[in-house]
């Protein structure tokens, strides 16, 4: 041994570690808190020696050796205060290990903040688990990992802590949790643009937040109900009838707003008039006024010995309210500013210039509206035909007062929750949910691709 | 007997009790008998199974990765049999997750292999698959036999060939056969998706036969289908097994035990086939691994082209030199047999942003 | 022979500007470019005339019958307006075809008609786009072509050379002659450049401030602005007052700090008088100098320079002159110079 010389300052420190490791160790057998000779403790120890031995005679980096040894000491004397019992122990050691190596990775490489936030995040999983849960050492384990393997990038650590905070926090929905929180996260960082600021980030996260909120109990509804239970429901004669009729009745309504509706949006859009801002403004009554009321108004027109109604059913032989026309009328009301506008909108959009071009090339009035105002903001009256369509298949207020006996969707499923309550009525919800996103989602995407291809605008 | 001694020995009486009492329970977890400690046993012994990777020295590398190999698959006979294999890993990984504040420890007890082989992916990278799966060890050890010619074949581009052929047929009536015996002997899992497994896999082997030098990378997109299906699978709790999952188990299950069969055949004829093209775990592995910190860099200064590294390497991961990270093993035969040592493991703390 | 359009007295009003009142007539083949800077009401007149905008006062007579209430697909009119304006859910093919379909003939000439204009302007190669890939000059070509398969009386063409580059324009130019030439179509064509109606070298009409204050030939306008706003749109900026004494059939121009001689006998006593600025060229003496010029300023402009010099205090005048002589000329130079034409004087 003649090329080798101990160093002062590293034995020191080794025997010091070594020394309060054993000496703790037998204040603690003394007060009979932990068994010295248990099998797990007396491997703890011999670790520790080997370690010290290595870490003394050996060139290796004394930083990690050191928190090496200080950790197995750790967990030698407090690891079965913590951890059930010496397998769980040692396994929160062997993770401890792997936390300590990128902690040490961490402190050389990286800035010293980020540093800190790894060590904020152990200190806060070690708050979570051992401190506030019962019983989650095991969780602890886990999480530790999943620390370990993320701690290096700031974005993986965002995402960690959202599937932290989903399955402690969230925890009855965890899944719909951490599908919201990592799409909001995924726009976060993958978010770009000129006026890329933090200010825009948190703006945009902020109000993601509250759109996420939003859809939370679409989210639930949709991923916590059976798929059996649906199907139950949709052999129900009476769901069978409510859901075709909402259909048809829908559609129709839609029909009739087609039919008045893009005519007069086209004259609002080409024509600039005396009371044209007030006309503006009424269009969005339906909107404004709660849909009881609006229900009402129509039962104080159109139902039974009132204006309207009175004279319909001498003319006709039928009544208005309680039945499919009451709920046609209702739908109409509702859905006309979506259509209308939406119409405006599309024939606002098209340039006026065109319809110039094609009067100059010898179209009439007609021809120019049939092959060149229709078709370019086709598109924009198909998307208002959707969302028009949607809403009269939804209504629900105004439809009750007018016509509540031949039932539509809403209508049923309030009649349902009424009769057997809550619990009952999830599925057809479900199903009623299910289905609408499924139409509004294929109907968006057959607007937007299909439609796109020939109503582009130069 | 002296009066003073009667306490000291009394008290060793006692902690060799204890010490043995810890060391029939070290037993019980190890046989896979008591289900909460197998985990936590998992935990350490793949734990140190991917930190032996960066441990070990580079002089007698492949010898003691093929011993670590062997470790693996008796780690997973004798202590993880519950969540062998890939699909029953998916499965579990989301019962456990599902467990999370109910029973924590059953949590624990199905999600610590796969947390653990994607931590470590994550950090060390893909290690997992060329030196633990027991999988990828059996079809390693199958490839041996015929690695000769297998480079052979490589090295020509995949022509089709007879002998492949006539390899595949006898694959195939290994399997009819197998079945043929299930069915008039005794209880024949027809149910059990082990058998369907098989035989997309002797199907694949027919098409590899005529197509593997122009379709294999097209063909390796079929692991994210294999990953949509166990993942789905797992959701709506459909029992759904893979070729491996319970033959390595003390369970005797005719379907899995063939299915296993059938992967470590197929491997005599593809090296590496079940981790090509229908590893659903591989998948996730190489996504996990995708920005681990230890990764595979060539020195492009250093290499000359020669292609020796495209001719070990099991998985076709290298060409030349270039690596594709979503393929590769991190087995580093690549960086043992360059000679000119272009090729090396690299860390990269800093660069991560 | 009976005009084809004839407008008397056209006044249009649009809220505070007042178009007109412009009176105008062309004859069968006639091609008017209509000058006139920006804003001036060039467009409102085309539009006018094409029944987009109606007319407020006066009349408007197409081929003899009055059309001032006629709409505008009756009035069988082509108009090219600025920007292309195709239709963007058609393709190229269907865009020229629009106007087919109301077009009263039989079905072999349709096919005939739009064969030919296709043809004509080199358009065929681009049937079966979409207007979106196409070029600027591309969808010029393709609007123009729009127009004239419907056999128009009357093409009325606003800016069609605009933001167009350099050999796109020199194109546009080349199928507008070649088009007039072949078709005949009784043309209207609106810019704001000078160099472009220089180059059509047809009748011009000069509109400033929404009336038609000149009309002739480019010649005419070139050598005989009859006011000086017309000389200073059309000729640039060295118009200056003088005052004017008749000798023995010559007149001379006295501008204070020059003395020159007419080109044609001019009766009145004072006037304006325009120095071209090419018409200025350095004198090879100081004696046979006109006037002396301190430079002030030297721009390039490609092929000439721009040389602004002071020949008395506030006074300057613009020269252009070849690059070559140019290039050595700093500010301050004192230039001796001479007109190399004889001054051409305006009343107003």
């Amino acid at each position: 041994m003649s090329n080798f010389s101990l160093k002062p300052r590293r034995t020191m420190i080794v025997l010091l570690l070594l020394a309060g490791h054993l000496g703790l160790l037998a204040l603690l057998h003394m007060r009979s808190d932990i068994n010295l000779f248990e099998y797990f403790n007396i491997l703890l120890l011999a670790a520790n020696l080997v370690i010290g031995v290595i870490l003394i005679f050996g060139r290796r980096n004394l930083l990690i050796g050191g928190g090496l040894m200080f950790l197995i000491a750790a967990h030698a004397l407090l690891g079965q205060r913590l951890a059930p019992d010496s397998l769980t122990s040692g396994a929160l050691l062997m993770v401890n290990i792997l936390i300590l190596y990128v902690g040490v990775q961490i402190y050389s490489n990286l800035p010293l903040t980020h540093f800190y936030l790894f060590v904020a995040s152990y200190l806060a999983l070690f708050g979570i688990f051992i401190l506030l849960m019962e019983n989650a050492e095991a969780l602890f384990l886990l999480f530790l990992m999943g620390l370990a393997a993320t701690a290096r990038s700031p974005r993986l650590l965002a995402y960690f802590w959202t599937l932290t905070l989903s399955f402690t926090l969230c925890q009855p929905y965890p899944w719909e949790a951490l599908f919201i929180f990592w799409f909001i996260l995924t726009v976060l960082f993958d978010a770009r643009g000129k006026q890329r600021s933090t200010l825009s980030l948190v703006f945009l996260g902020v109000g993601l937040t509250l759109v996420f909120l939003m859809l939370l109990p679409v989210l639930i509804l949709l991923f916590g109900e059976d798929l059996h239970n649906i199907e139950l429901i949709l052999r129900e004669a009476r769901v069978q009838e409510a859901i075709i009729r909402t259909l048809w009745t829908a559609t129709a309504a839609t029909g009739v707003l087609a039919l008045f509706c893009i005519p007069l949006g086209y004259a609002i859009s080409r024509l600039r008039f005396r009371g044209r801002t007030l006309l503006l403004s009424l269009i969005d009554i339906p909107i404004v006024i709660p849909q009881s009321v609006a229900g009402i108004m129509l039962v104080r027109v159109f139902g039974r010995q009132q204006v309207l109604g009175d004279l319909f059913q001498q003319t006709f032989g039928i009544p208005i309210d309680g039945t499919v026309i009451g709920i046609l009328l209702a739908q109409i009301f509702v859905a006309m500013p979506f259509f209308l506008k939406s119409a405006l909108a599309a024939f606002d959009a098209v340039p006026e210039e065109l319809e110039v071009a094609a009067r100059t090339l010898g179209a009439p009035p007609r021809g120019e509206f049939s092959r060149v105002a229709l078709p370019l903001a086709g598109r924009g009256l198909f998307l208002g035909a959707i969302l028009a369509w949607a809403r009269a298949a939804g209504e629900f207020g105004a439809v009750l007062f007018i016509a509540a006996s031949p039932e539509t969707a809403p209508i049923a499923v309030h009649n349902r929750f009424n009769a057997v309550g809550l619990f009952e009525t999830t599925p057809l919800v479900a199903l009623l949910l299910l289905f609408s996103l499924v139409m509004f989602f294929l109907l968006q995407f057959v607007a937007r691709t299909l439609m796109s291809s020939q109503g582009r605008t130069a | 007997m002296p009066e003073w001694l009667k306490p000291i020995l009394e008290s060793l009486e006692n902690h060799i009790e204890t010490a043995s009492a810890n060391i029939k329970l070290l037993d019980q977890a190890l046989s896979g008998m008591e289900g909460s400690y197998v985990e936590l046993l998992t935990i350490l012994a793949l734990g140190l199974l991917a930190v032996i990777p960066v441990l070990v020295p580079s002089r007698r590398r492949q010898a003691l990765r093929h011993l670590n190999q062997i470790f693996g698959i008796a780690i997973f006979i004798f202590v993880v049999y519950t969540c062998l294999g890939v699909f029953g890993m998916i499965r579990n990984f989301h019962r456990g997750l599902n467990e999370i504040g109910r029973e924590n420890i059953v949590a624990l007890y199905y999600c610590s292999v796969p947390v653990t082989v994607l931590v470590m992916s994550m950090i060390f990278g893909p290690t997992f698959c060329g030196w633990i799966c027991p999988t990828g060890a059996l079809q390693e050890f199958a490839g041996m036999i015929f690695g000769r010619w297998h480079r052979c074949r490589k090295a020509e581009g995949y022509p089709f060939s007879w002998k492949m052929l006539a390899m595949t047929i006898l694959i195939a009536l290994v399997f009819l056969g197998w079945m043929g015996y299930l069915s008039v002997t005794r209880v024949f899992f027809i149910e059990d998706a082990s058998i369907y497994w098989s035989e997309v896999l002797i199907l694949l082997l027919l098409l590899l036969v005529w197509k593997m030098g122009t379709w294999d990378k097209r063909l390796r997109k079929l692991r994210v289908l294999s990953f949509f299906i166990i993942v789905a699978a797992a959701i709506a709790s459909l029992r759904i097994t893979s070729p491996v999952h319970f033959g390595f188990s003390k369970v005797y299950d005719p379907a899995s035990l063939l299915a296993t069969v059938m992967v470590v055949l197929a491997a005599l004829t593809v090296p590496h086939i079940w981790c090509r093209y229908l590893c659903p775990w591989r998948e996730a592995i190489a996504w996990a691994a995708k920005h681990s910190v230890r990764s595979l860099k060539t020195d492009h200064e250093k290499c000359n082209q020669c292609g020796v590294c495209d001719m070990v390497c099991g998985v076709d991961a290298i060409q030349k030199g270039v690596i594709d990270p979503h393929e590769c093993h991190m087995c580093l035969k690549c960086v043992d047999a360059c000679p000119q040592k272009a090729i090396a493991v690299k860390d990269k703390w800093k660069a991560e942003s | 022979m009976s005009a084809i359009i004839k407008m008397k007295k056209l006044t249009l009003r649009l809220g505070e500007f007042v178009l007109g009142p412009v009176s105008l007539q062309l004859g069968q083949g006639d091609y008017l470019v209509l000058l006139g800077p920006s804003g001036c009401g060039k467009t409102s007149l085309l539009n006018s005339i094409a029944g987009v905008y109606p007319v407020s006062q006066g009349m408007l007579a197409l081929e003899g019958a009055d059309s001032s209430r006629t709409p505008p697909h009756r009035r069988g009119i082509g108009y090219v307006s600025q920007t292309p304006n195709l239709f963007p859910h058609l393709n190229v093919r269907d865009n020229i075809r629009f106007g087919l379909a109301y077009l009263d003939l039989p079905e072999g000439e349709i096919e005939a008609q739009f064969d030919r204009i296709v043809a004509l302007l080199g358009v065929g190669h681009l049937l079966a786009q979409s207007v979106s890939t196409l070029s600027g000059g591309e969808a010029r070509r393709v609007a123009l072509a729009r127009s004239m398969v419907i056999r128009p009386r009357l093409l009325l063409l606003d800016e069609p050379l605009s933001m167009l580059d350099p050999n796109a324009r020199v194109q546009m130019l080349d199928t507008l002659f070649m088009l007039h030439q072949e078709t005949g179509t009784t043309t209207i064509h609106v810019t704001h450049d000078r160099e472009e109606a220089w180059a059509m070298d047809e009748q011009c009409a000069v509109m400033l401030r929404g009336r038609i204050v000149q009309q002739g030939s480019v010649e005419e306008l070139f050598r005989n602005p009859n006011s000086s706003t017309v000389a200073l749109f059309l000729g640039g900026t060295n118009v200056f007052p003088a005052t004017f004494r008749t000798e023995s059939g010559q007149t001379m121009a006295e501008l204070g700090w020059m003395q020159a001689e007419l080109s044609d006998p001019f009766a009145e006593e004072e006037g304006y008088v325009l120095i071209r600025p090419e018409a200025i060229v350095f004198a090879k003496s100081q004696g046979e100098a006109d006037f002396i010029g301190k430079v002030k300023r030297v721009s390039g402009r490609g092929a000439f320079s721009i040389v602004e010099v002071e020949v008395a205090t506030g006074i300057n005048v613009t020269i252009h002159m070849p690059y070559e002589q140019a290039f050595r000329i700093i500010p301050g130079d004192q230039l001796p110079l001479r007109l190399s034409l004889p001054l051409h004087a305006i009343k107003e």
